[in-house]
């Protein structure tokens, strides 16, 4: 499973050079993935627990 | 220089503060006794790993080569927080449970003592010239200021190893945390300034070339021989591996990736927004065109009023501090204990910060013409580790040779093919790096079972 996941963000990370992505979208894109996956990973290590 | 002495004054109380209780063993130094909070763990963590490379770098980068800088170093961002969601658990319950205080120590653990020697000097011999190079940076910004550069170098060398001798992780951890902020702090006061004094736009209607991937610069394959060092870093360098093992419970730690990871995420977006909006204010006559990139940073501090140009320089100094201290202090921690064999006694810890900060010092005073190669080879040499470390978490039985001679491999493969510059089948030398060091230690492995 996390070996998929990894290469699952690696591949979304990649999308702006498969697609030829142009102009300011590739910024947001970018930035919009990292801050997603920020909250993503927030959620699963507040239940990591003592 | 005023600023540059209140700094280290503010350091040096910070560090004899974290002194108040004795220190007892080298668990103690090293670790902090494993008993840091989640906010100093992210900010140690942070500050460890963004170095002046950021400020100066990453902007002229950013500048230069366009938005597939912001690219690379968020590739970086996820691949750390995706790595550490995993591994960080699992490495900071081993460490307690096996007593483990160096990074080395981990591969030891399944492989051996001797693999985890070679794993201490293939990290010495791949971390001091990078170390240097941080003080060959706080020197030339010094050097702006009227300090010479000899006696620039040989400030921050006796700031590093003074905070490190008297403080130990925990001293620097909390030195860290103050210089995190003033990081923070000093790149968005720069990027505003920025936008409402030269009028940035959020660059919109940049150049489309600058906004796109992929372009000259960010082809694929280079994509891929930057990001692919950097997407292990958090288990390949020692000195954030170490990290891994401070946070005083599993909620300390988990707080210490998701800050890191928000830490990272803004000093990230704040300096690409940096490099494109000047990037923006060259094409419409505002900013001057700089052609080469190491000068965006330095040519833009020219026209900020002084107080910005304190900051912003204080920031680079810290920065560069921060990554250099934690260096030394995991490598001495490696020299002590898988080097020298030596596990309880402080001051032979001690030591190694002394002998190793005067290694950096004479390293960078001389500043060889291959040092920046060797700095930027850095990680790319650290990777001929991942095969061991994953080793060691992932598998019950292993062997000594597969270990030692997957490390062997790995370093020659990225040294030789740096030196000659081969990227065999249009395969970048860090990928091949990664590949090799890999098959070298699973089919070993397969033999040695």
């Amino acid at each position: 499973m996390r070996a998929i996941e990894g290469l699952i963000i690696v591949s979304l990370m990649s999308v702006p050079f498969i697609v030829r992505m142009k102009g300011i979208g590739t910024y947001f894109y970018w930035v919009g993935l990292a801050l997603l996956y920020l909250l993503y990973s927030y959620l699963e290590v507040r239940r990591w627990e003592d | 220089m005023a600023i540059l002495l209140i700094y280290f004054f503010i350091g040096t109380i910070i560090v004899v503060y974290s002194m108040r209780a004795r220190t007892r063993d080298q668990e103690d130094y090293f670790l902090a006794r494993r008993r840091l909070g989640g906010l100093v763990s992210s900010l140690t963590y942070a500050a460890t790993t963004y170095s002046a490379f950021m400020m100066i770098g990453l902007v002229g980068l950013t500048y230069s080569t366009g938005v597939g800088a912001l690219g690379f170093e968020l590739l970086y961002l996820v691949g750390t927080l995706f790595l550490l969601r995993y591994y960080a658990p699992r490495i900071w319950e081993l460490s307690r449970k096996e007593k483990i205080v160096s990074p080395s120590e981990l591969i030891s653990l399944k492989h051996g003592r001797n693999s985890g020697r070679l794993s201490a000097v293939i990290s010495l011999f791949a971390l001091i010239p990078y170390t240097s190079v941080q003080l060959i940076g706080v020197a030339l910004l010094l050097n702006r200021f009227g300090v010479p550069f000899h006696t620039g170098i040989i400030l921050t060398g006796f700031i590093v190893a003074l905070w490190g001798l008297l403080g130990g992780m925990r001293g620097i951890a909390w030195t860290d945390a103050f210089q995190g902020g003033i990081m923070l702090f000093s790149a968005l006061a720069l990027v505003s300034w920025v936008h409402l004094h030269l009028g940035g736009s959020l660059f919109i209607g940049t150049e489309e070339k600058i906004l796109e991937v992929p372009n000259e610069f960010w082809t694929p394959v280079k994509f891929i021989s930057l990001a692919t060092p950097w997407f292990f870093f958090s288990l390949t360098n020692p000195q954030v591996l170490q990290r891994v093992f401070v946070p005083k419970n599993k909620l300390a730690l988990g707080r210490m990736i998701v800050l890191f990871g928000s830490f990272g995420l803004v000093y990230t977006v704040l300096v690409t927004l940096l490099g494109l909006e000047l990037r923006f204010l060259t094409e419409n006559g505002v900013f001057p065109k700089i052609l080469d990139r190491d000068l965006v940073t330095p040519t833009l501090l020219g026209l900020v009023p002084e107080w910005l140009l304190i900051a912003v320089s204080l920031s680079i100094v810290a920065a560069a501090i921060t990554t250099a201290n934690s260096i030394v202090l995991t490598l001495s921690s490696m020299l002590s204990r898988d080097v020298l064999g030596e596990k309880r006694r402080v001051v032979v810890g001690k030591m190694g910060i002394v002998g190793l900060t005067i290694m950096v010092m004479a390293f960078a005073s001389k500043r060889p013409d291959y040092i920046v190669e060797l700095a930027v080879l850095s990680s790319t040499i650290l990777l001929c580790q991942l095969p061991s470390i994953l080793g060691t978490i992932h598998l019950k039985k292993t062997g000594k040779h597969s270990s030692i001679f997957s490390m062997i491999s790995g370093f020659l493969t990225s040294t030789l093919m740096a030196i000659y510059s081969l990227n065999p089948l249009g395969i970048p030398y860090s990928v091949w790096t990664l590949l090799i060091s890999l098959s070298v230690y699973l089919l070993l492995l397969r033999l040695e079972r």
